[in-house]
């Protein structure tokens, strides 16, 4: 962890740091104020182990890093200046947001109840004719403030809640912040636990993508193919609850154990057959291809501001998957295939997450066999090393890059401070200016779809 | 394809569960669900078709995961006659997800009052009944049952589909299944 402190009167020098640092290649973590009022952006060099910290120490004025060009962080500026310390204000963003005003606009209120069963967000949609011209989210809706819950909590206490951020990354979560806890206590995993985690995750990333994909189905009103995903999606949390015990597995990286079934590995690599034969399926059918070829695209300069992660990243080429820049699974000693596109639009979007669940059920299959089978207490299989009371967790979650930051307190028992980073909190930055991009309204079910963000991990 | 399928169920049997009405080891249920309220009931029950209103006052999407799946060949709730309904007009069950958020109570009453009579609210996941871990977190109101007459409550996080569909059936007065009920309407269930 290498460590830079700057001081109110550098402000200016604070961000251009950043700036620098990203465009040499660095990602950007996440922006947080820690529990001694400094505020930290963190950084990480794709391949190496070491963390990059920049403080600004009691920050007075500090320029947004928006302002500058980092969109990677907006979300967590917006935090800061809402519920920061009174210390701490904002420079207004230069960035204004494009108001869209004039005959012939109409705006369509659109939530925070919807149609069918979604989360509570509301989008108001303005189309000039059919055309979409503006789109602006408004969220917090539904805030549980769990970072806030989690301080003063015992560890494992404070696991419960984060497991109940995102139910569809719950392992995700779980595993980011255990590796922060761990990396602040000092402590290593061995490579079993490393085995039973991925597996895991990769479970989780199926089941997530498949409804993801059944719902672009429905919204290109194919039903049949809708109906097939949602059927392997079942068939996944079915399998999850009886090896892990849990269909979303919550407690299942506490229990650290997998029940033996000689059944699994075959009905989950035919789970991987069926959904190939669907998508090649969506593949042959021109009124599924014509809606999604185009739809959607997220603007380059939009790519550029917000770096978006994860499947909706890869689909418009930023190339960060977790999983392969940083050895923190057992990625690094079995190959696996990542796919991209430098589209960005629907299409892109939807092959990508197609292609992906290709490659978990690859990794499931060669890694199930070996997990351990015994019983295994985390204790007894981590090696203990200087630990700083400050770590760092970051895993490939569905979504794309999730990071937790653990403040602990001396005990090494006790949350004193927690900051996380959601794939989805980043990606829904991109929504807007994708569906405003010659668009028509018959395009928004399809295009929203398309992204499948979630709503809870942005309100948290 | 279509008559390749229909094929194929025959010979393979349909992928969908005949829970409730027959038990299922595939089909989870590991909640116990609550009828609370008498509300609503004297303005008659809900038979036949019943159009379900999701709304998330604060969940984590879980309960959302599960409840969506409803609608999916495993447990096809369409075949008791539930439908989700884009518009409160329609609908005769308000099915509530999450914490309460201070927000969506509010909105939450709004669409009660758009709903018609006569109506029913289920409180779906332990987050709805009492705010589960999320109690005491500010602007969580932490349960359903304070702003609006709930008729059942499904425990679990997240019930499973089993369960939601017990809890559902339940609210309508349709499960368990009573004594004198016509053979007809059994097999219908099961
Ligand atoms: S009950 Fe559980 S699954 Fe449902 S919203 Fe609450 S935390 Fe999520």
């Amino acid at each position: 962890m290498t460590e830079e402190i700057w001081t109110n009167q550098d402000s200016d020098q604070w961000v251009a740091r950043i700036l620098q640092r990203r465009q040499e290649g660095v990602v950007l973590v996440l922006l947080t104020q820690g529990p001694d009022e400094t505020l930290w952006g963190l950084g990480r060099q794709p391949g190496s182990s070491e963390y990059e910290w920049w403080g600004i120490a009691h920050p007075r004025q500090v320029p947004r890093p928006a302002a500058m060009g980092i969109g990677e962080w907006i979300h967590m500026q917006e935090e800061l200046s809402a519920h920061g310390d009174t210390s701490l204000t904002w420079v207004p963003s230069l960035r204004t947001e494009r108001v869209v005003r004039g005959k012939g606009i109409f705006t369509y209120p659109l939530g925070p109840v919807h149609a069918d069963v979604s989360e509570s967000l509301r989008y108001d949609l303005s189309v000039m004719g059919d055309e979409i011209v503006h789109l602006t989210l408004r969220h917090g809706w539904k805030p549980r403030h769990i970072a806030r819950l989690c301080r003063g909590k015992p560890v494992m206490k404070a696991l419960e809640l984060v497991e109940r951020m995102t139910a569809t990354s719950s392992f995700a979560h779980q595993w980011a912040f255990m590796m922060a806890v761990e990396n602040a206590q000092g402590r290593v995993m061995d490579k079993g636990v490393r085995i039973y985690r991925s597996v895991a995750l990769e479970m989780e990333r199926l089941a997530s993508h498949l409804g993801d994909l059944a719902i672009l189905a429905s919204s290109t009103g194919l039903v049949v193919a809708q109906m097939d995903y949602l059927h392997l999606k079942e068939e996944i949390l079915r399998w999850n609850n009886r090896l892990f015990g849990d269909r979303y597995l919550r407690g299942a990286l506490g229990n650290n154990r997998i029940q033996v079934d000689t059944r699994a590995a075959p009905e989950i690599i035919q789970v991987g057959e069926e959904a190939q034969r669907i998508t090649n399926g969506l593949l042959k059918t021109p009124s599924f291809l014509d809606r999604l070829v185009g739809a959607g695209r997220i603007p380059k300069s939009t790519v550029e501001f917000v770096a978006p992660v994860g499947p909706v990243g890869r689909a418009c080429g930023c190339k960060t998957d977790v999983r392969a820049v940083w050895d923190y699974g057992i990625y690094d000693d079995i190959s696996f295939s990542i796919p991209t596109s430098e589209s960005g639009d629907a299409y892109a979007r939807f092959l990508v997450k197609a292609r992906e669940i290709s490659a978990s059920i690859n990794i499931v299959r060669r890694l199930l066999p070996v997990v351990p089978r015994d019983a295994h207490p985390l204790t007894h299989h981590s090696r203990k090393a200087e630990g700083t009371g400050v770590g760092v967790g970051m895993v490939e979650a569905a979504r794309g890059m999730l990071a937790y930051a653990v403040w602990l307190d001396s005990s090494g028992e006790h949350v004193r401070h927690l900051a996380v980073a959601t794939p989805s909190a980043r990606n829904w930055h991109v929504v807007p200016p994708a569906m405003a991009n010659g668009n028509i309204l018959q395009d928004f079910p399809i295009i929203d779809a398309s992204f499948l963000l979630s709503v809870s991990g942005w309100d948290q | 394809m279509f008559y390749w399928r229909w094929l194929s169920d025959l010979i393979q049997g349909p992928k969908t569960t005949r829970f409730p009405g027959h038990p299922d080891p595939d089909v989870i249920i590991r909640g116990e669900n609550h009828r609370v309220g008498e509300e609503g009931r004297d303005a008659g029950p809900i038979r036949r078709a019943m159009a379900v209103r999701h709304l998330d006052a604060g969940s984590c999407n879980g309960c959302e995961s599960e409840l969506q799946l409803l609608s999916g060949p495993d447990y096809d709730f369409s075949r008791f006659g539930f439908s989700f309904t884009p518009s409160p007009r329609h609908a005769d069950i308000m099915v509530v997800t999450g914490v309460v958020t201070e927000s969506m109570a509010e909105v939450m009453q709004h669409v009660f009052q758009a709903m018609p009579s006569p109506k029913r609210v289920v409180a779906l996941g332990q987050c709805a009944i009492d705010g589960h871990v999320f109690a005491g977190a500010p602007g969580v109101l932490g349960s359903v049952q304070n702003i609006l007459p709930v008729t059942v409550e499904i425990t679990g996080c997240p019930p499973t589909p089993g369960d939601i569909l017990r809890g559902l059936l339940e609210a309508v007065e349709a499960y368990p299944f009573e004594q004198g009920e016509s053979a007809n309407e059994r097999q219908v269930l099961g």
